[in-house]
């Protein structure tokens, strides 16, 4: 027995170890997979339902960037306060937290939902201009649950090539990396 | 009609001032070199003024020729490099791919001109200096090679900023940190398939321009006009330490585009 | 980008500083890469900023003694890239490499963080920090104590900021002196004695034929060197009809003679006798009216310098004499220009007025492609001009006036006098004895090291100012500096100091702030009427257009009248020099270092001296053949020893070097100064013999005579050269061209 089972416990190892790769292809896709990961930790809820499907309002007219330039931007709290200075704050722990840091001067840091890495450059003016609605990549953000933005769509270098490819637009390495 | 970026450095104005070596340093993040990187010859400078000695005292002048990136055309790095990194682009810029680059340095042995540097270590900055860091260029880690981009990020600004416009980039919208800097206006950058682009213009109508190397055939971007000598040394104590015999080397001009 | 794209955003970032709130260095960009995977909504979101996108300020440098209009980018309140204003019209949207790493100085990581109280002995740099409050009691109980007899140092002064050192030294009863490089001194007196002006000249080289240059490093760190390059580059390229030309005299193949046609060799110091040959050649032969030669070199036999005899004593032959003249005097218009090493001898102002007297003789004071005269301040009450730097000589009882007692307080402000005055003069010595010292620094250096009170002031980038550069363009100008960050560490501006202890010292001054004075000033420019902005009247948008811009000027004010001949000739005199070594020793200012004051900023420091290509260090450039016969090489330790002491340094085997001439750079050999620059090389300002300019008293830092002896050590030198070979291999591409007739 014991000279058949010396080859077997052989095989089985080199099997896993060949196993490694392909495992880590099909975690890359899966369990690693941006779209995969549960929602990060935000300092205050933030509802983005509320602010447009219940007051209406257009993504730019907090991320101001988005239209005009490389960054969409995250509003300063004196944009918020703008509406939020009447809006009642009893009973509202989440819009406490903002008025504090308003009132107190602190600067709100928010996590980042959407993490591109350093030698990428995503211009978001030019895609908004090519008439993409911010939902292509961010998804419905509207009906997301307070403070759970998550990330939909893959946006890893496959993503945006193939994208780039049924658009016509430029595939060209210097367009993002540099 | 696609770009040509291409540069011209004339020679009878350059100072050797190297207002431009900085301006590179801080436009595109490059590491402070110190001490050591000189010693051991790894000191990184995308653009650096070379100086060449012709005679000895008391018949003695000195040269300054800046060297950037020659952008070549048929690129000597290119068809080493194992994975791509070092590739051509649409706009015939020689790029680097900084992402995809894994170290081999084969490009670097390959180029002529000495212009593409590694990065033997992590580069590192002093907490408060890295405020400084330009966020439209990507630091470089360790065990990557870099080189002269042209100014990519300003290219890429000044397309993106015309087509928000709706208009194609005209001669001017921008220049590289090393043009906009040069005090004689010594470097000149601009679009070389564009007629009515300083640069083209240049290169049209000089009798002084050459390329560095240009025998090797690569067709360099960078088009230097050649230094005017009013006053030459006397005969005898020219190229004193190599005989110009054994050189036969081109000397006349080679076109450009 | 386009001059008026840059115009139209500089325009609108009119409301100043940008305010960050929050955005620290503690929280953001110290590498820790969990901030990655953060992003920030700031607090205000003032109308002129935006995340993420860059803004470019107007703002102005007067650090170079020309001054520069500069832009900088700002992206999220941090100062990212440095270029030249575009519309100033000194510098026209250039720049030059020191100008590019102010952003170094901002955000360099020795720089003093608060108020410093001295722990310990003076000169060791221990110091404990105290709070703002603390720091302004004990300031002011020391300028109460002071009054009467205090000694306030700085840097050339010239504007807004001078107005208040003006009133300072006025309410405390005290003496200003300014330290500045020796050699500059020797310059302005000679430009009193040629042309008269208390200001330095402009050159029109833009229209010039010929320049004959004897020594002046005008396209590296001399008066002012973007000004200069732009004119040369128009020279070059031929806007005043042909391509100018270029000869270069002097004893060093300079990183600027390097740019000659021609370079001319003469032993050290003999500029003005050269000089006073090519006038006696010029005259005899013809060239130039005799008449005007006798008025022109007054009181001076122009016959006893004919180039037979100065021929030996400059080192050349009569002929180079002969065909010199003929060349300046062929070519119209000419300039003859003098400065830095042709200062710093004991003639050096001979040198300079003999040189700058030629632009006499050949019709080029005042007239196009000649030396223009600048024009006074517009506003001499609240602007005034530039003054002179404080001689050698005048030093001497200024210091021992401090070792003795008799000065209760002394306020250094911009200036490092204990590293750049020889240690002969004892400055260091007399600080150390017990007169209470405070210094306005940002970093550590000789000078506040002794200090019993570190201020940190604002950095050029962080304060308010308005400045009278000199040399200016021809016509009155002002450079309009504005803070475009939030300071980065907490200082204060060293006006708004000043103005606090002027009050305390019982002095009443109009304004109460740096930013209360310049706006009072524009205003009063706008009053006075002229200038670059037209059709503005309302005083809030006159000031907002004067920032947009940079500063005010007003091209269509001619320059000052120019006279026909040297106000006050100066006696011909030879150089003397000091000590028995058989070499000339020649300190020389590099492009990145001059002087010694910029060695902190590493940009600069790994900035390749151009000739030499060395960096980071200190070496003596000793010609190829004398090497061989000294039996050394590029990177042996040689020791160089002088009447005032000997140091080892670094050979570096330089082809052009003089064979008689070693030459040494400036810049090293800081004891303390940032961790970049110190206990790197050798000052030499430090083994240098203390001789001074006769006539002025300035130091005269190139009158040394040195000897050199091989130390059997061997280092290597850190330099660019190496990776490429040092002599072409190919022939080099060059046009030769016939002489211009």
């Amino acid at each position: 027995m014991g000279r058949i089972i010396k080859p077997v416990i052989v095989v089985v190892i080199l099997l896993l170890v060949l196993a490694i790769p392909a495992l880590a292809v099909v975690a890359r896709s899966y369990i690693l997979a941006p779209v995969a990961q549960p929602a990060k930790a935000q300092p205050i809820a933030f509802p983005h339902s509320i602010h447009v499907n219940v007051v209406g309002l257009d993504c730019t007219f907090c991320h101001r960037g988005a239209t005009t330039q490389a960054d969409s931007t995250v509003p300063a709290l004196q944009l918020c306060m703008g509406c939020h200075a009447i809006i009642p704050t009893t009973d509202r722990p989440q819009l406490e937290k903002l008025v504090n840091a308003f009132n107190s001067g602190t600067p709100i840091n928010w996590t980042r939902v959407h993490q591109l890495p350093d030698h990428v450059h995503f211009v978001h003016a030019m895609h908004i201009n090519a008439g993409f609605n911010c939902a292509t990549c961010h998804g419905d953000v509207a009906s997301m649950a307070p403070g759970a933005v998550v990330q939909v769509r893959d946006l890893r270098m496959g993503d945006c090539i193939t994208c780039h490819r049924e658009n016509n637009a430029p595939t060209d390495c210097s367009t993002c990396h540099y | 009609m696609a770009h040509r970026w291409g540069m011209t450095i004339d020679l009878d104005l350059c100072t050797g001032c190297q207002a431009c070596v900085v301006a590179c340093q801080a436009e595109n993040n490059i590491p402070i070199n110190t001490e050591e990187n000189f010693q051991q010859r790894r000191a990184i400078e995308w653009i650096r003024v070379e100086r060449y000695w012709e005679g000895e005292f008391p018949n003695v002048k000195a040269r300054y020729i800046p060297v950037p990136c020659m952008m070549c055309e048929n690129a000597p790095c290119e068809p080493v490099c194992p994975v791509y990194a070092s590739y051509h682009t649409d706009q015939g810029l020689n790029f680097q791919v900084y992402n995809r680059c894994i170290g081999t340095r084969y490009c670097s042995v390959n180029c002529h001109w000495h212009v593409r540097f590694f990065n033997f270590w992590e580069p590192k900055w002093p907490d408060s200096l890295k405020q400084q860091l330009n966020p439209l260029v990507a630091v470089r880690s360790r065990g990557v090679m870099e080189k002269c981009s042209f100014c990519i990020q300003r290219i890429d600004h000044a397309e993106q900023s015309a087509q928000l416009q709706g208009r194609d980039v005209k001669d001017g919208d921008f220049t590289t940190a090393c043009a906009q800097a040069c005090p004689t206006r010594a470097i000149v950058f601009g679009d070389l398939n564009n007629a009515d682009s300083e640069v083209a213009k240049t290169v049209a109508s000089t009798k002084r321009g050459y390329q560095l190397l240009a025998d090797l055939g690569t067709n360099p971007a960078v088009v230097y006009l050649k230094k005017i000598d009013a006053d030459p040394l006397p005969e005898d104590s020219k190229h004193k330490y190599f005989d110009s015999s054994q050189y036969t080397r081109v000397k006349e001009t080679v076109a450009v585009g | 980008m386009r001059r008026r794209d840059f115009l139209k955003l500089v325009a609108a970032s009119g409301a100043g500083a940008v305010v960050f709130t929050g955005c620290d260095l503690s929280q953001f960009g110290d590498g820790d890469p969990k901030r990655e995977f953060q992003i920030q909504s700031a607090v205000d979101n003032p109308q002129d900023f935006a995340l993420g996108r860059d803004l470019w300020y107007a703002t102005a440098y007067p650090g170079i003694a020309g001054g520069s209009g500069l832009i900088v980018r700002v992206y999220e309140g941090r100062a990212k890239k440095v270029d030249g204003n575009p519309d100033y019209p000194l510098n026209m949207g250039r720049s030059t490499a020191l100008e590019q790493s102010l952003v170094q100085e901002l955000y360099h990581p020795d720089r003093i963080g608060g108020p410093l109280k001295l722990k310990g002995d003076r000169g060791s740099g221990s110091f404990s920090a105290l709070s703002w409050g603390d720091a302004q009691n004990e300031f002011n109980s020391m300028i109460t104590a002071g009054k009467g007899s205090t000694l306030l140092i700085t840097g050339p002064v010239s504007g807004s900021e001078a107005a208040v050192v003006d009133q300072f030294t006025k309410a405390i009863g005290g003496q200003h002196v300014t330290y500045e490089p020796e050699e500059r001194i020797v310059l302005r007196e000679a430009m009193r004695r040629v042309f008269g002006s208390e200001h330095l000249p402009a050159f029109d080289l833009g229209n010039a034929q010929f320049l004959l240059n004897f020594g002046a490093e005008f396209l590296n760190d001399w008066i002012s060197p973007v000004h200069l390059s732009i004119g040369y580059g128009a020279f070059r390229a031929g806007v005043g009809g042909k391509r100018g030309r270029y000869w270069h005299v002097g004893p060093q193949l300079s990183a600027t003679a390097a740019n000659a046609d021609k370079w001319v060799y003469i032993n050290p110091g003999t500029e003005g006798l050269v000089a006073l040959s090519l006038a006696q050649v010029m005259t005899s032969q013809g060239l130039v009216d005799k008449g005007a030669a006798s008025s022109i070199y007054n009181g001076i036999s122009l016959d006893d310098y004919a180039p037979d005899k100065v021929a030996s004593k400059a080192g050349i032959s009569a002929d180079q004499i002969t065909e010199m003249a003929k060349a300046f005097a062929g070519a119209k218009p000419a300039i003859a220009m003098a400065g830095t090493s042709a200062a710093a001898h004991t003639n050096g102002l001979f040198n300079l007025t003999a040189v700058y007297a030629l632009n006499y003789l050949v019709g080029s004071v005042g007239a196009k492609g000649g030396v223009m005269l600048n024009p006074d301040s517009p506003l001499p009450d609240v602007l005034p001009n530039m003054t002179g730097g404080t001689s050698y000589r005048d030093w001497k009882p200024i210091v021992d006036k401090i070792k003795s007692g008799g000065t209760k307080l002394v306020l250094v402000h911009d200036a490092n006098p204990v590293y750049g005055l020889p240690p002969a003069i004892g400055l260091k010595d007399a600080l150390g004895a017990g007169t209470k010292v405070v210094s306005f620094s940002n970093f550590l250096d000789e000078t506040t090291t002794q200090a019993d009170l570190v201020l940190p002031t604002l950095v050029t980038l962080e304060d308010w100012g308005l400045h009278v550069p000199d040399p200016g363009p021809g016509y009155p100008t002002v450079a309009l500096q504005q803070p475009v960050v939030k300071p980065f560490v907490d200082a204060k501006s060293f006006v708004d100091l000043l103005i606090g202890a002027a009050t305390t010292a019982g002095g009443s001054l109009p304004w109460k702030t740096n930013e209360e004075l310049v706006r009072t000033v524009v205003g009063q420019l706008q009053q006075a009427g002229g200038g670059n902005i037209t059709g503005v009247d309302d005083p809030k948008e006159y000031f907002v257009t004067v920032q947009g811009q940079g500063g005010w000027w007003d091209s269509n004010k001619a320059a000052s009248a120019a006279p026909t001949a040297p106000a006050k000739p100066t006696n011909a005199a030879e150089p003397k020099f000091d000590g028995n070594g058989e070499y000339y020793l020649l300190p020389y200012p590099t492009n990145s270092l001059s002087y010694g004051e910029n060695s902190h900023l590493p940009w600069l420091q790994a900035l390749p001296e151009p000739i030499s290509t060395n960096v980071w260090s200190t070496w003596v450039d000793v010609n190829t053949s004398t090497a061989k016969k000294l039996g050394v090489e590029t990177g042996d330790i040689v020791k160089l020893t002088t009447s005032t002491g000997s140091v080892e340094v670094a050979v570096y085997m330089n082809p052009s070097a003089p064979t008689d001439v070693l030459l040494v750079p400036f810049g090293q050999g800081h004891v303390i100064f940032s961790r970049y620059a110190e206990k790197r090389g050798e000052n030499p300002f430090a083994f240098i013999a203390a001789q001074t300019e006769a006539e002025t008293g300035a130091l005269a830092w190139a009158a040394t005579k040195v000897s050199i002896k091989k130390a059997n050590k061997k280092v290597r030198v850190p330099r660019l050269e190496g990776s490429v070979p040092a002599y072409q291999l190919e022939e080099f591409p060059i046009i030769e061209v016939e002489a211009a007739e």
